[in-house]
């Protein structure tokens, strides 16, 4: 596999499961992603304030704020605006999906139904990295 | 009735209600919570298939064993986790124009590598004008989806499975025809039954919970639908479909 150099990407992972979290940031460090590590919305707003994601890994059910307030909180704000959020959940998506849709998420991953080579490669996808 | 009888049910109903949106709430909330730790299981599974070159062959193969056994769980909590939104009052219908074939057609592309795995003829018979229906999409292809992937499940090998979509005296009908196992006379009353299996099909050691019919008969009765069949041991079966030219309701 050939990586395109210069490409390192940043991105936010907010996640309150520390195990689920840790296997995240582990498989996207093996990529080469540099990866920055939040367990509530409220710490993934102070991550973003201090250095700008290139794109977030989104968690939706997370005590102190939710992942919905925090999607509203980065798309009210127009310096994040356009920052792509993949909302990665366990929460049933028939209901989830339109809200999270309406509030700007970009995409919508069901974790326990996602590999973790799918979630990198449709997160490479929407980064426009490309694998050879 | 005497008001004060009256005033007593009318109690209890509201009672019993706020139960059953209890449990159903409770039962959502179960399914999500297990999805975390099945999660973990599925994730450091994964991880440590990507680094499997220092594993023995055995070791690998109960490796492989346990990424299976997640995914039927996982496959298994969202089968719940439907059946709870069916069973509930939390079931949204969005009614919209469908166009029937079209529909079809999407859910035997998807359902094509168990149709080719086992080399079976999949005809869908295209009626000459276009026929739509007004109904929930993702409904109509759940019945759908169930009713094809139960005739896959139980046709043997080569056969073939046919599907027709008509319009006939205001009503929509489509079916699906296998020529598999067919379910045997004394057992078809219980076929839309939840976790019911024919005894002629465990036998087989198919894979299933019993739940595909039962999913099919509850979408059927929450949307206004109707349901039959008819089968033969050893011969196979036809489910029918149908549904007012009016489209679905939500009852």
């Amino acid at each position: 596999m050939v990586k395109i150099k210069n490409m390192k990407k940043n991105i936010l992972i907010v996640e309150d499961e520390k195990l689920i979290l840790s296997a995240f940031k582990d498989r996207f460090e093996k990529e080469g992603f540099d990866v920055l590590a939040a367990e509530n919305g409220e710490e993934g707003l102070k991550k973003i304030a201090q250095k700008r994601p290139d794109l977030i890994l989104l968690d939706i059910a997370m005590p102190i704020m939710d992942g919905f307030e925090m999607l509203e909180t980065i798309r009210s704000n127009e310096e994040n605006k356009k920052i792509p959020v993949i909302v990665l959940t366990n929460l049933d998506k028939k209901n989830n999906i339109p809200k999270a849709a309406d509030l700007g998420a970009t995409i919508f991953l069901t974790k326990a139904n996602s590999s973790l080579d799918e979630i990198v490669k449709q997160t490479k996808k929407m980064l426009g990295i490309l694998d050879f | 009735m005497s008001a004060f009888k009256k005033n007593k049910m009318t109690k209890n109903t509201i009672k019993l209600n706020k139960n059953l949106k209890a449990r159903d709430e409770l039962l959502l909330t179960a399914t999500h919570k297990l999805r975390t730790p099945l999660s973990i299981i599925r994730l450091y599974t994964e991880m440590l298939m990507r680094e499997q070159d220092n594993l023995s062959a055995r070791q690998k193969d109960i490796l492989s064993k346990i990424y299976i056994g997640s995914l039927k769980m996982a496959d298994l909590i969202d089968l719940f986790s439907y059946i709870f939104s069916l069973e509930g009052d939390a079931l949204k219908v969005k009614l919209k124009k469908i166009d029937i074939v079209k529909s079809f057609s999407e859910v035997i592309q998807a359902l094509s590598p168990e149709i080719e795995k086992k080399k079976i003829k999949a005809t869908l018979k295209r009626p000459k004008n276009k026929i739509f229906l007004f109904a929930d999409e993702d409904l109509i292809k759940e019945i759908f989806k169930n009713l094809l992937s139960n005739a896959i499940k139980y046709s043997p090998q080569k056969s073939a499975i046919r599907v027709d979509v008509q319009k006939k005296s205001g009503a929509i009908i489509f079916s699906v025809k296998d020529f598999g196992c067919g379910i045997p006379q004394a057992e078809q009353k219980y076929i839309f039954k939840k976790i019911f299996r024919a005894s002629n099909v465990q036998k087989l050691n198919i894979d299933g919970f019993g739940l595909d019919l039962y999913v099919v008969g509850l979408i059927i009765k929450k949307t206004g639908g109707k349901a039959w069949f008819s089968s033969t041991e050893k011969k196979g079966s036809i489910f029918y479909v149908s549904y007012k030219e009016t489209g679905m309701i939500k009852q």
